[in-house]
Formats: structure tokens, C-alpha cells, sequence
């Protein structure tokens, strides 16, 4: 199968330091690469980053219920995440480190009649599959609750 | 361009980095171009400060002494928050111990937060020997541990101190009188528990330090301008409740007499590593 290659295009904002990405014919814009203001008007590239995390693991899991016909009720993740070295990245006199982030935590929460046994193995199908789930796995811990 | 005004300041958590960038962003706007420059401690926010890395310095209580030594007090106290004036530190004792004035502490436990805290180990063991009662041979000092670099803005060692009281592990302690206000107001310390059987000497807290050398006309703007900002701002506001004040002051170098005092006696930074 040829490869197939997504493409973005993401400009500097009006703001500070925010960029507007482009993204075929939709917009979105974010604010700086991160933030510690919990009062912050703008998602914050990292923020987005644990937030597309989160949509990878509950659309591939929902895309593996549908396959197997497993009805859910609700799904719902919860995402956090930690730099590396926040030191690093607010340029902190002496800072080692990578301001990467260097843990992730998912939580999937799912409500259905199906029997739990059917529901974890759609969700290993699902993280065998998620393509950011995969990509970013040495960091993230991932655990599914079910609610039956 | 403008040479920007360095200000140093001490990242304890990255939320403090709001507070900086509303501070930034006023003077910025007011025609003061300014640089902040976070250190991971005051230890090496002295060392910035004393080699000119920074022109001006947010410091605890203690960095400010040690600057003022470390520069043969070439360097002027120049802005403080409302809440950094005239502090005291409440010695309490629990209210159903025998332990009612300063005179019965002898013979008893004293429990000390961060060996590095102005409030609750430096000004409150000097005040117990300026009343007579000589640490560590008419008391018996119950220390905690220190938390490298923080220069005293550790509350977690002045809290504990506190629950050794509660506890029985110690017969008394000190509190920064905020600190009890804040703890009592916030359900963290019940006063049914705890009487107050003294209060030290006051104190200042925290100051904005500058050179000697920085530049006395920008001095003034630069001060003019942080004590403009205003509490009915809803940014300021913001920056105001996050650091603890509702008005910014001129400073005064005439604050830290207790301080300078206890460290001198307590030989506190001949004892710090070099």
C-alpha cells in the first residue's frame, strides 16, 4: 500500500506567541507551546497534544466496538501530563533536562450492556491500533475502567 | 532599544511564571523593557544578583541579608508587598499544656521548621535567647530537615513544626503570624487546639532588591511603576492574589534588623557550605 502523508500548514498568530494551524479547509488556533496559567484564554500546544492523544485512544476505541458491533453507552478519557524539565523549557538559570513531556496518563471510562471480557479486548485491538497511543508509548500509562 | 531591566526571581513552581508575566507585561507597557530571570533557588539567585547577572531581586527575607552581606551593603531595599511589613512570629504552645508564658519553656522542646526559616527557626530561637532562654541548653531545639537552596520559603518545615506540637514530639513552636491567619482562616490549624504565649519582635519579609549600580532615575520609574499597579485591575488582581498582597510598597532596608540579627548570633551562614 503507498504511504500516505498528512500535511499542515501553521502560521504565527495575532497573539503573543500563539500560531493558527491550517489544517485543509479548517482553522484552529493555539496559544503558547505551554502554559501554566489555569486562566489561560488559549489551549496551549501541549494541551493539545495530550487532547489528540485522548481522541486517538476514544475514536480508535469506539472504531473497534463498532467493527466487533459492541454498543457503548458513553466513553470518556481523561489526559494528563508532565514535562520532563519544566525548568528546561521557562529557560530557568542551570536547567537540565528535556522539556518534553516525560509522563501521560489516559484514563478511558466506558458505560455499556456489553460483557466486560468483549469490552478489554476491543480495547487492547484498539491500542494495538492507536496511532498516537503508539507513538508516544514509553511515556503513557493507559488504563481502561468499565462501567457495566 | 532600551537596555531591559533584569529582574531575578526564584521559580519554586511554574505557576509563578503567571505572576512574572503579568508583571513583565505592565512594564512592558509602561515603557520599562524588562527581562525575568528564574532561578532554581536564592542561593543562586544571590550569587546572579552579587555578579551582576540581574539588576533587580525578588528575595525571601533571608536572601536579602545574605545579599546585603554578600555586597557590604551595596544595595537598596526598593518595593514590597503591603503583606511583607511589620510581620511577627506567634510562639504557640497546645492549650491544654502546662506551657502558658515564655519562662516554662525551659526544661521543654522546641520544635524549629526549615534550619533556614526566618519565622520559624532564626528570629524565633534569637527571641527565645533575648528572653533568657538559650537554645539547645535551657530548651532543647526538635530541627527539621533543610530543603537545599530555598533560603527559608519552606512552609512545609514551619507547618510541621506545628503538628510535633499536636503531636507531643515538641511543647512549642513559632508561626508567622500570616501564615496563622491563613492556616486558622483555611481550616488547616484549629485555635481550639493552640494558645499564642508570645510574639517576637516585628519583621519584614520579602523585598525587591536592587544593585548599587542600577541606575537611581530608572530606580525610581521602575518602583513608580510596580506601585501603580492597582488591586481593581482584574489582572493585577490576579498577580496580587496569587503572591499575596493588595498593594505594592516602597521598601525599607530597616526591616531585617531581627533577622541579621539571628543570623550573626546563630553564625547561620558561616555554617553554609561554600
Amino acid at each position: 500500500m503507498e504511504g500516505f502523508k498528512w500535511k499542515v500548514r501553521v502560521t504565527g498568530s495575532s497573539g503573543k506567541e500563539g500560531a493558527v494551524v491550517h489544517v485543509r479547509q479548517h482553522r484552529f488556533e493555539s496559544g503558547s507551546a505551554a502554559s501554566f496559567d489555569v486562566e489561560h484564554p488559549e489551549v496551549s500546544a501541549v494541551e493539545y497534544a495530550l487532547g489528540a492523544v485522548g481522541a486517538d485512544v476514544v475514536a480508535m476505541l469506539r472504531a473497534v466496538c463498532r467493527e466487533r458491533r459492541i454498543a457503548l453507552d458513553a466513553v470518556e478519557a481523561t489526559v494528563s501530563g508532565e514535562l520532563g524539565s519544566a525548568e528546561t523549557y521557562l529557560n530557568v538559570v542551570d536547567a537540565k533536562g528535556s522539556p518534553g513531556l516525560a509522563r501521560a496518563e489516559v484514563t478511558v471510562f466506558v458505560s455499556t450492556m456489553a460483557a466486560e471480557p468483549e469490552v478489554r479486548e476491543a480495547w487492547a485491538e484498539a491500542l494495538r491500533r492507536s496511532p498516537l497511543a503508539n507513538t508516544l508509548g514509553g511515556i503513557l500509562n493507559l488504563e481502561l475502567r468499565v462501567d457495566i | 532599544m532600551t537596555k531591559p531591566v533584569r529582574i531575578g526571581t526564584v521559580l519554586y513552581n511554574p505557576k509563578v511564571t503567571v505572576i512574572w508575566d503579568i508583571i513583565k507585561d505592565y512594564f512592558e507597557e509602561q515603557g520599562i523593557p524588562t527581562d525575568i530571570v528564574y532561578y532554581p533557588d536564592y542561593d543562586r539567585q544571590t550569587d546572579g544578583f552579587v555578579k551582576g547577572e540581574i539588576d533587580v531581586a525578588w528575595n525571601s527575607p533571608l536572601a536579602w541579608v545574605d545579599a546585603y552581606r554578600r555586597t557590604n551593603g551595596r544595595c537598596r531595599a526598593i518595593a514590597m508587598r503591603d503583606s511583607d511589613v511589620d510581620r511577627v512570629s506567634y510562639i504557640i504552645a497546645r492549650k491544654d499544656s502546662a506551657v502558658n508564658s515564655l519562662a516554662d519553656l525551659k526544661g521543654k522542646r522546641f520544635a524549629t521548621g526549615a534550619p533556614d526559616s526566618p519565622q520559624s527557626t532564626l528570629i524565633p530561637l534569637e527571641f527565645l535567647r533575648e528572653n533568657g532562654i538559650e537554645p539547645d541548653k535551657d530548651i532543647r531545639v526538635v530541627r527539621a530537615p533543610a530543603r537545599d537552596g530555598w533560603q527559608g520559603d519552606d512552609l512545609d518545615g514551619e507547618f510541621g513544626a506545628f503538628k510535633k506540637v499536636l503531636g507531643g514530639e515538641a511543647d512549642a513552636s513559632a508561626i508567622l503570624d500570616w501564615m496563622w491567619d491563613f492556616w486558622t482562616a483555611d481550616g488547616k490549624i484549629d485555635a481550639s487546639q493552640v494558645k499564642i504565649i508570645a510574639k517576637t519582635e516585628t519583621f519584614d519579609h520579602c523585598v525587591f532588591a536592587a544593585r548599587e549600580d542600577f541606575d537611581s532615575e530608572l530606580e525610581k520609574k521602575w518602583v513608580d511603576v510596580l506601585l501603580s499597579m492597582s488591586y481593581d485591575n482584574p489582572t493585577h488582581k490576579q498577580m496580587m492574589d496569587m503572591e499575596g498582597l493588595k498593594e505594592w510598597l516602597p521598601g525599607r532596608n530597616t526591616g531585617f534588623g531581627p533577622l541579621t540579627k539571628a543570623t550573626e548570633n546563630q553564625r547561620f551562614f558561616e555554617k553554609q557550605p561554600a
